[in-house]
């Protein structure tokens, strides 16, 4: 009877670590499915008729190391959409330092048919990112002096940075154009500087460059 | 204690109980907890605007789409107090809220009558606030300058109505006799020759200069204007020279224009861009505006005023031509109309962006790129005399007919 009896006391014990394990575990499971990783699936973009992008794309686990894609916005060629064209920078652990090197990139121009944005000699200062998700991005005077000018031709510089910028690093939520450290009323007579842009995504293209 | 007083039936049946009770626990709990967004829809002086509350800042995407804007929120959310609804709304018939696992989408039909739609942020809580844009109509109830409602229908600008019998406000005037105050129709129109001086604008492949061109335009139109209309028309510059931009709504602003035509020639880095674009101001308001917003939706004018005067003053003037939008469209519309018409290129259409030269003007206003200079095709048909000239009476043409609508359905 002794015996007996603890041999049920064991089987007990180990029924109910059995079942608070396996319920735990389901918990766990569960909630995986319910935060999938940023990438929409293919049912998810046929609800509407915008291909989906993935947005702030994360290191896949081959390339992983120390790299991660960036998606840049460029100029298509043919209409006045802003086109999709993926690099990769190193992945630092700074998101200020992420955001300089894509903005490097940005300037270096596109590797396909894409048109550049941004004027051949434009430099990078530096950025700064405020607590309220600002990023000041301060350029060289070129990107005044070299830039053609006419308003299509602003739109595109501006959206290209404030679309790239946003779309890459949720921590920036706006951005404001600084030109040898200071702020301007415009460009090139165009566009008001003086303000902060949000996103305008409904500039990217949404066949082109996927 | 003794060991007596230790029943092993008693502890086992505790012991499964707890871990019943915990796995039916655990098990019971809803796997994510959905956000909520509060929906509220509004109706505002040129539109009706759909104030969305979050608890904290969700990641969200708003598109447009021929029938419907949508917002996608990164997320899992569920709306309050309604998951879908119907409006009695000429701009934003209904919502719909479309949940996936990682994301959802908020949508809101639009009507006939919406024509844009714009966004900003308010904080603490966060709110996304969108506004929806009337189509040609103008209803401004604050500081109405020419409330012109459009003749319903489609896409073709109604040209110049007689005066319908149905509608007696339209008191054929004699002559050209204009009551020189707001309000009273079209009579002064300031025209605005982009660039000059040093700032040339855009330059051609074969080096022609935006601020030659500009003034060449405006200088036509002004003639055109006078001739077709009878109408005062000043110049913002007649010569090559450097005008500041705030200047050139200031003296627009003084002179009680009516009309603030800005003329200007495009430039693209895609080369083979090419066609007439015009524009009109957008209203991704700065956070100046976003506070002034804020202050106009809580109904506490001027409690988020940024104290000092001058501060004030800047808000208004970026504020200046909020209320004018549905009236600058409407002439967007209508210049872009007779442009597409004229140069036979479809494909353009009436753009909205925030120009500094258009921001502090407290009358209709619009920009009108009437080419690539960076097309060496265009570039070149833009130096013949005869294709400006036509280009100028296409505009002409387009403020007749704005006019016309103004003073037929405007209040004496």
């Amino acid at each position: 009877m002794r015996l007996a009896s603890r041999g049920v006391l064991v089987a007990a014990i180990g029924i109910s670590a059995l079942l608070i394990a396996l319920s735990l575990l389901w918990r766990v499971d569960t909630r995986k499915a319910a935060v999938p990783p940023p990438a929409r699936n293919a049912e998810q973009a046929e609800s509407h008729d915008t291909p989906a992008l993935s947005r702030n794309p994360v290191p896949t686990p081959a390339e992983a190391g120390n790299q991660r894609e960036v998606t840049l916005f460029f100029q298509s060629p043919d209409s006045d959409d802003l086109v999709p064209e993926v690099r990769k920078i190193f992945l630092t652990d700074s998101v200020t330092d992420q955001a300089r090197q894509t903005v490097k990139e940005l300037i270096s121009g596109p590797q396909g048919r894409l048109v550049a944005t941004l004027p051949v000699g434009t430099e990078l200062r530096e950025i700064y990112l405020s607590s309220d998700g600002t990023a000041f991005v301060d350029f060289s005077q070129a990107l005044v002096d070299k830039h053609p000018g006419g308003s299509s031709a602003e739109i595109s510089t501006v959206f290209s940075l404030v679309d790239t910028l946003t779309f890459n690093f949720p921590e920036i939520r706006r951005v404001k154009f600084l030109v040898e450290g200071e702020e301007r009323a415009t460009l090139k007579e165009h566009l008001d500087l003086t303000r902060a842009y949000v996103a305008d995504m409904s500039l990217v293209s949404r066949t082109e460059g996927r | 204690m003794s060991l007596s007083h230790f029943s092993p039936k008693r502890f086992l049946f505790v012991l499964l109980a707890a871990a019943l009770l915990l796995a039916v626990g655990f098990l019971g709990l809803p796997a994510a907890s959905d956000e909520e967004v509060a929906v509220r829809v509004q109706s505002i002086p040129n539109g009706t605007r759909v104030v969305l509350e979050f608890g904290a800042r969700p990641g969200y995407e708003v598109q447009k789409q021929s029938d419907r804007v949508i917002v996608s929120l990164q997320g899992s959310f569920k709306s309050t107090p309604f998951k879908s609804k119907s409006f009695d709304d000429p701009l934003v018939n209904r919502f719909k809220l479309d949940r996936g696992s990682r994301q959802t989408d908020l949508l809101f039909f639009t009507g006939p009558d919406f024509v844009s739609v714009s966004s900003f942020e308010m904080s603490a809580p966060f709110r996304l606030v969108l506004d929806f844009h009337r189509k040609s109509e103008a209803a401004p109830t604050l500081g109405a300058h020419t409330p012109a409602p459009a003749p319903t229908g489609g896409a073709t600008p109604p040209p110049a109505l007689p005066p319908s019998p149905a509608e007696p406000p339209a008191k054929p005037e004699e002559g050209r006799e204009q009551v020189p105050t707001k309000g009273a129709g079209v009579s002064v129109i300031v025209v605005d020759a982009g660039h000059g001086g040093v700032e040339t604008g855009a330059k051609g492949p074969s080096g022609l200069l935006e601020k030659e061109v500009t003034l060449d335009m405006a200088k036509r139109i002004q003639a055109g204007l006078t001739k077709r209309l009878g109408v005062r028309v000043l110049l913002t510059r007649d010569a090559d020279k450097q005008v500041g931009l705030d200047d050139r709504t200031a003296l627009a602003n003084h002179e009680h224009a009516d009309l603030f035509l800005s003329i200007h020639v495009n430039a693209s880095p895609a080369t083979k861009a090419q066609g007439a674009e015009t524009y009109f101001l957008s209203y991704q308001a700065t956070d100046d505006e976003a506070r002034a917003a804020a202050a106009l939706e809580n109904n506490t004018i001027g409690v988020e005023t940024p104290p000092g005067s001058e501060a004030l003053g800047m808000v208004l003037w970026d504020l200046a031509q909020s209320q004018y939008l549905s009236e600058s469209s409407k002439l967007a519309e209508t210049i872009q109309q007779n442009l597409n018409q004229l140069l036979h290129i479809e494909s353009r259409g009436v753009k909205q962006a925030p120009f500094k030269v258009l921001m502090g003007a407290t009358m209709p206003a619009v920009l009108v790129e009437i080419g690539f200079i960076t097309n060496a095709q265009e570039e070149s048909r833009l130096k013949d005399s005869s294709y400006r000239e036509n280009i100028a009476q296409a505009i002409v043409e387009s403020v007749a007919t704005f006019k016309a609508q103004v003073k037929q359905l405007g209040p004496r």
